[in-house]
């Protein structure tokens, strides 16, 4: 049954899992595109500027990804107001994570894509002494982040309109608590973007080419 | 229907969690004025030039006590950036002094006076207001202080910084990490290799200084910015002070409160780090995911319908 999901999975998404991949591309090719030719000193600050800003991009791109795939994967069943989900003779929780290991495997490919492309794009690149290549590291960290995003986005999904409804009361309740003079959008945007959400491995910069 | 319970708990929940965190910021802001108080204390029985640090043609009042306890780090930097736009009405020989702010009087309880060059404060209003209205206070200081009574420059400090510091530390980090790329010489190789020796000499102003520093002023500033502000702490401008005499490793490594090895160490890792992923990143990323599946999985809808 998991083929068949991941056939429709793959039919539904092919042409927008290119689309992402070519986004990959050209954001692995847009960091080293100021490092080919001789390495020269001055390249140093243009190197690592260029790889800030394209490095931007990665989890920007990480997180539509996975908002994308989760539309893809998850509206044949939303079109169908679930029926036929809930038709089928096996447990609705194993049905759902086989939907959502669906998405992975699609994701895990864009990941797999992003790996090769950021190797390729450092394989043509030329940097002067003291800086290096992380291909593998944030190949790896693009990968998690699609994770996380894709595990996100599942749960909307699959909780509905709890979740709508939760979200909704999270920020009105917190602009209320402001009003009151609580601090409460500056706490809840803590908890979202700290050290210990999963959501911090968005944050940080993005270094395909550092010291 | 119990989904619908849930969420209502849910968003329930939110407002108490945020009034407890609210309580707890303002504990501790309590808990650090009080340690500020006895700061204070300490720093009116100081030189004069203890408050203030000369680099350039500008004057930084950076690191106070008086100001680290009444401002966070981001109006820290608008006033270590000398942003002087407070407009309001200043009269430092009244007290307590009434801060006029966009013509809206506020009442904040500081009381500014301006003595022998060292402008101390005394905290004794709310501390909500306080909170509410602190990038009033630093800028009450910043004019409340006579700048040419503040002091003699730091002569060898400026010397070796070679400029302002009147910039923020992210930009300085930044410019830094640029020029520490750009900057050339052996040491600066050495140091862009990750050899801490190397840093320190490149650094120069240590112990043994044969040779002028190999890297530019941008790159020996971040350092004492990075000694002032992430590593400083309480009275981190008097130890700068007491150790004049010193070589200026010793004496940032005194203002952080660090060996001058560790003080280089951390500079080094926050000025030209590569933000890896780390292993605790990479686990809390992993249970996320898994806890997220998890609820999404066994939510609501899968359970009831």
């Amino acid at each position: 049954m998991f083929q068949v999901i991941l056939k429709q999975v793959w039919r539904d998404s092919r042409w927008m899992l290119l689309f992402l991949g070519a986004c990959a591309v050209v954001i692995t090719q847009g960091v080293v595109r100021v490092t080919h030719g001789l390495p020269d000193n001055d390249m140093y600050g243009a190197v690592l500027v260029e790889a800030q800003f394209w490095g931007l991009m990665m989890p920007v791109l990480a997180f539509f990804a996975a908002l994308l795939l989760a539309i893809i994967t998850w509206w044949p069943d939303r079109r169908g107001w679930w029926v036929y989900a809930l038709t089928l003779p096996i447990e609705r929780a194993r049905y759902a994570l086989m939907r959502a290991a669906a998405g992975g495997v699609m994701l895990g490919a864009l990941a797999l894509l992003f790996w090769v492309a950021a190797i390729v794009a450092t394989s043509q690149a030329v940097v002067p002494d003291g800086l290096h290549f992380y291909a593998g590291t944030i190949a790896l960290r693009f990968a998690l982040a699609l994770l996380v995003c894709h595990a996100l986005w599942t749960m909307l999904s699959l909780t509905g309109r709890p979740a709508a409804w939760a979200v909704v009361g999270i920020v009105v309740v917190s602009i209320g608590c402001e009003l009151l003079g609580i601090h409460a959008v500056s706490w809840v945007v803590n908890a979202l973007t700290g050290q210990w959400s999963p959501l911090h491995i968005l944050g940080g910069r993005w270094m395909l080419i550092d010291a | 229907m119990r989904s619908a319970l849930g969420g209502i708990v849910l968003v329930l929940l939110i407002p108490a969690v945020a009034r407890a965190q609210s309580l707890a910021d303002l504990e501790a802001a309590r808990a650090r004025l009080s340690r500020e108080s006895d700061s204070l204390q300490r720093l009116a029985k100081l030189p004069p030039v203890m408050d203030t640090v000369r680099l350039g043609d500008g004057w930084v009042v950076a690191v106070s006590p008086a100001a680290r306890a009444l401002v966070d780090s981001t109006t820290l930097a608008a006033l270590q950036a000398g942003n002087a736009q407070f407009g309001g009405v200043l009269d430092p020989g009244s007290t307590p002094v009434e801060i006029h702010l966009h013509a809206t009087p506020l009442w904040v309880g500081l009381e500014v006076r301006v003595g022998a060059g060292v402008a101390s404060s005394k905290v004794s209003g709310d501390l909500r207001a306080l909170r509410r209205h602190r990038g009033a206070v630093p800028r009450l200081i910043d004019q409340a202080v006579p700048r040419a009574a503040l002091g003699t420059a730091d002569t060898a400090l400026l010397n070796w910084a070679g400029g302002t510091l009147a910039l923020s530390f992210e930009d300085l980090v930044d410019a830094a990490r640029i020029r520490l790329q750009r900057d050339t010489g052996v040491e600066v190789q050495g140091c862009r290799e990750r050899s801490l020796e190397a840093c320190v000499r490149a650094l120069g102003g240590g112990a043994n200084a044969p040779q002028a520093p190999e890297f530019t002023s941008v790159v020996r500033r971040s350092l004492v910015r990075y000694a002032l502000e992430r590593a400083g702490g309480d009275s981190a401008l008097p130890r700068l002070y007491a150790h004049r005499d010193q070589p200026i490793l010793e004496r940032l490594g005194a203002l952080a409160g660090l060996p001058v090895d560790t003080l280089v160490a951390e500079w080094h890792q926050a000025v030209i780090r590569n933000d890896e992923l780390s292993p605790k990143g990479a686990v809390l990323a992993l249970l996320g995911a898994a806890l997220l599946l998890a609820l999404g999985t066994w939510g609501a809808r899968w359970r009831t319908v």
